[in-house]
């Protein structure tokens, strides 16, 4: 036990009232202090003397080492609103997600890319690509007393996100179920998805990801818009507790089935997710072994891993940031004065500046980490006032004096627009930096009340979600750049359908060339999560998923 | 009495309206649209048309401000747009974070502030009294955020003493105090710096005074003088900006509480603004102008509680 300076030990007092109450409220403190260290686990400790100790000297040390085990802590971004697979509004609740409910497939932990069966005892994809039959495992649970599993249950939460069930949820995800008809129920435990026509992204981010997870009919019936907040699904750990900004606690279920197999049993009897918005306050809860796992801030990076305690683990994801140019504004509507400002940002200063350098360039749209589109051979643009005062000679207008550079509060914003700012400013264009908040800057973008700025994009393992909110439909809305290329439509549209994973590769390919022609964006990072937990922690990483871990199978 | 009571209970009332319907209807004025946000990027436009109908978005916003009003009267603070939880459960949890810790901090800077204005003031411009003055003013100095930083990196880092983020468990009394010492004490340091120069200034007066010199000559000890007869006349100063003090910590407790990671209604109200969550950030203002003018009502009142000469004066008029 860790022994404080109690009052007894306090500089000798001299009978004035004052000083007197003064020593026993910082002595007060102190006891306060002394008796709770041994609650918690005391994060100075190293975890290897505890387990060389013997347990047995010392009962508190064997409850700190207990608690220990049973309690996984992680680090949310945000408070997690809502664990409907149908609604999900941040794509890290689907972390959450992936240990209370599981789909038909999952993808392996590690990033090995591969399927693995979880609920689908078998599951078969007809030739043609439009029919997708799968047998369920046999006595598998809901958690809440809500009954076995059946096809019933596979059909509605396929339909309920899909959008096809009139009265219910307004799906955020229903275009992860494009083409689907229907989900006919052939058996008890058998069943098969109708596409209307073959749709790639079903197998590769539909059925693995949150668009795929089986939740129960009954529970969704019964506690309706509650449901969020209360989810119900089949998987190892069930919901106990949430508590708006404090918390949101599951514990192991007992009844559960094991159709996860394709990974040990699960450690912990708790996993607590901890909303922590801050990164300061967040690199702190790390630090101090107050959450267990968890993102630290570009910033933090080095130091904890100047620090032997500490693992820091960057999974590279599909995510992606780059400057875009509103080619609908008057001054940004010739493209070789859009390629001049893409040849003056200095990329690689905005990584070291606003990233520690301790993200991956980007070239193009999609990552390397990403199963197909990656365009390998993108031109790597650098800054050459030469090459961008030609370009402004063969613009057919005279290059704008002013423009002004958008951001909000993400992270590295402010230093892209500041290197913009004084690259621009060598080739004689002024540029004003404006900061909003999210919901300000999000009106402003649609509303095309912008010329540059800079937005980073989270995205799942297949292309189309990429490419997706820089087609024509999305101008107005999520398109930033106002841009609408015909050509780069067909593709994206095309790609949508096509089976063959080389042409779609292709396709994708042609689309980044096309909007490189057009110049319409600078690339510049894919997005790195900085994983950081103490060393006796073994995490599962899933980068496929929005939720990018598997929580139930780290282990200590 | 009663007529005072009742002349300040309808001021305060008054000015809760008027606040609640002035923020109310400011909140309307940020941009962005709280339907988009919560959706996000996959909402078709139709998804976000049934979603404003529901949530009342659609109305003008007059309607909207007077029907929160109505509501907030009847004690319905409407429901959480992302959750759908009700904002009233929402923001008592969160109220009961935020007053514990101003509670906390307001009990942290009068019982260390008074005591050490006390003693500065008991042996003026001697060695004593500069280097209270030096830590007073030094404690005024430093911004709640900056304290709570170089607290979180003594204590739970280099010291690996009490949890550096949370709130705790309400229900192990122990575990929820030692989760509020470092917040409590980030936040109430610069109000021990500003009572301490307060109380002493205010000693010095009082000191002076002949029923000072006449309690000295009957012999009476030092510490009888100081803090039986001085401290009760020159406290009073500090008794009236004690409303001030714990609207001031009310409002400080938004840098304390996004630092050490804590729910509260600083907290809440920042998540709100962030995600448009207009019911939330509603229910926050509400509340938050309720305690600033109850603190402030309190005050008042204790003052003249505690100072018999305004009620004699009263009493003369």
């Amino acid at each position: 036990m860790r022994h404080l300076h109690g009052p007894e030990s306090s500089p000798p007092l001299r009978g004035r009232r004052g000083q007197r109450t003064l020593a026993w409220l910082f002595a007060g403190a102190l006891v306060l202090a002394a008796c709770g260290v041994d609650e918690d686990v005391d994060p100075a400790v190293d975890d290897d003397e505890v387990v060389d100790d013997d347990p047995a000297d010392d009962p508190d040390e064997e409850a700190a080492e207990a608690v220990d085990h049973d309690e996984l802590r992680i680090r949310t971004l945000r408070d997690p609103t809502s664990i409907d697979p149908a609604v999900m509004p941040a794509t890290e609740d689907d972390a959450i997600a992936m240990s209370v409910m599981e789909g038909l497939v999952a993808y392996e932990p590690g990033g090995s890319g591969e399927l693995v069966n979880v609920l689908a005892e078998e599951i078969e994809e007809s030739e043609d690509g439009t029919e997708i039959h799968f047998t369920l495992k046999e006595g598998i649970q809901f958690h809440g007393g809500y009954g076995e599993l059946t096809a019933e249950d596979v059909k509605f939460s396929f339909e309920r996100v899909a959008g096809l069930i009139e009265g219910d949820v307004e799906s955020s995800y229903a275009a992860d179920w494009e083409t689907l008809e229907e989900v006919e129920v052939t058996g008890e435990y058998s069943g098969t998805i109708h596409l209307s026509e073959p749709f790639p992204p079903l197998m590769i981010n539909t059925l693995p990801g949150n668009a795929g997870l089986i939740v129960s009919q009954d529970a969704v019936g019964e506690l309706g818009e509650d449901f969020g907040t209360n989810p119900i699904g089949t998987g190892p750990y069930e919901f106990v507790e949430y508590v708006p900004d404090e918390r949101f606690v599951v514990e192991r279920f007992d009844d559960y089935s094991g159709a996860s197999d394709y990974v040990d049993e699960p450690q912990w009897e708790r996993i607590v997710w901890v909303p922590i918005q801050d990164d300061s306050a967040a690199d702190i809860a790390i630090e101090t072994g107050d959450v267990d796992f968890g993102e630290v801030s570009a910033s933090a990076v080095d130091r904890f891993e100047a620090d032997e305690d500490f693992v820091v683990d960057p999974m590279a994801t599909f995510d992606y940031g780059w400057i875009g140019m509103n080619v609908q504004d008057e001054a940004l509507q010739d493209v070789n004065i859009r390629r001049a400002i893409r040849q003056m940002i200095d990329v690689d200063g905005i990584i070291a500046a606003g990233f520690e350098g301790h993200v991956e360039r980007a070239n193009a749209l999609i990552s390397p980490e990403m199963p197909i589109g990656h365009w390998a051979d993108a031109p790597e643009y650098q800054p050459d006032v030469e090459q961008a005062q030609e370009y402004l000679d063969q613009a057919d207008v005279e290059p704008p004096e002013q423009l002004t550079f958008t951001i909000d509060d993400q992270t590295g914003a402010q230093e892209a627009a500041e290197i913009t700012q004084a690259g621009l400013a060598e080739i004689g264009i002024d540029v004003e930096i404006d900061l909003l908040d999210t919901g300000e800057f999000r009106e402003v973008a649609r509303d095309q009340q912008i010329q540059l700025f800079f937005m980073s994009f989270s995205n799942t393992a297949d292309p189309s979600w990429a490419t997706v909110w820089f087609s024509c439909d999305q101008v107005g809305d999520w398109n930033y750049m106002h841009w609408c290329n015909e050509d780069f439509q067909e593709l994206h549209e095309a790609a949508l359908t096509e089976t063959d994973p080389d042409t779609r590769h292709d396709m994708y390919v042609e689309m980044q060339q096309i909007m490189d022609e057009d110049a319409v964006a600078q690339w510049v990072l894919y997005r790195t999560n900085f994983y950081t937990y103490r060393t006796d922690l073994e995490p599962s990483l899933v980068p496929e998923r929005y939720g990018k871990y598997l929580a139930w199978d780290f282990r200590r | 009495m009663a007529q005072y009571l009742l002349k300040r209970l309808g001021m305060t009332v008054a000015v809760v309206l008027l606040v609640t319907l002035f923020l109310a209807g400011v909140v309307h004025l940020i941009p962005g649209d709280p339907v988009e946000l919560l959706l996000g990027p996959r909402a078709t436009d139709e998804m976000i048309a049934n979603a404003r109908e529901e949530m009342g978005l659609d109305d003008p916003i007059v309607v909207q401000v007077a029907s929160f009003v109505w509501n907030a009267a009847q004690g319905d603070l409407g429901r959480d747009f992302a959750t759908q939880r009700p904002v009233s459960m929402l923001v008592s949890n969160a109220t009961f974070h935020t007053m514990s810790l101003a509670f906390l901090s307001l009990l942290l800077s009068v019982g260390l502030g008074i005591p050490l204005g006390v003693l500065a003031a008991t042996k003026p411009d001697s060695l004593l009294d500069r280097t209270t003055s030096v830590i007073s003013v030094s404690f005024i100095t430093m911004p709640s955020y900056v304290t709570g930083l170089f607290l979180l990196l003594l204590f739970p880092i280099a010291l690996g003493v009490l949890p550096a983020t949370g709130a705790g468990d309400p229900s192990e009394p122990l575990n929820y105090l030692r989760h509020l010492i470092l917040p409590a004490s980030a936040l109430a340091i610069t109000w021990i710096g500003y009572f301490a120069r307060l109380v002493r200034t205010s000693m010095l007066e009082v000191v002076g005074s002949n029923y000072i010199r006449v309690a000295r000559a009957y012999g009476l000890r030092e510490t009888v003088v100081n803090y039986r007869y001085a401290l009760k006349n020159a406290v009073i100063p500090s008794i009236a900006i004690l409303g001030v003090a714990l609207g001031n910590l009310l409002g400080g407790s938004v840098f304390v509480e996004l630092i050490f990671a804590r729910p509260g209604l600083g907290n809440l109200a920042l998540n709100a603004i962030d995600a448009r969550n207009f019911p939330v950030l509603r229910g926050s203002i509400l509340v938050i102008a309720l305690l600033f003018v109850v603190a402030n009502l309190l005050a008042d009142l204790s003052y003249r509680f505690i100072d018999p000469r305004i009620r004699v004066e009263e009493q003369q008029t």
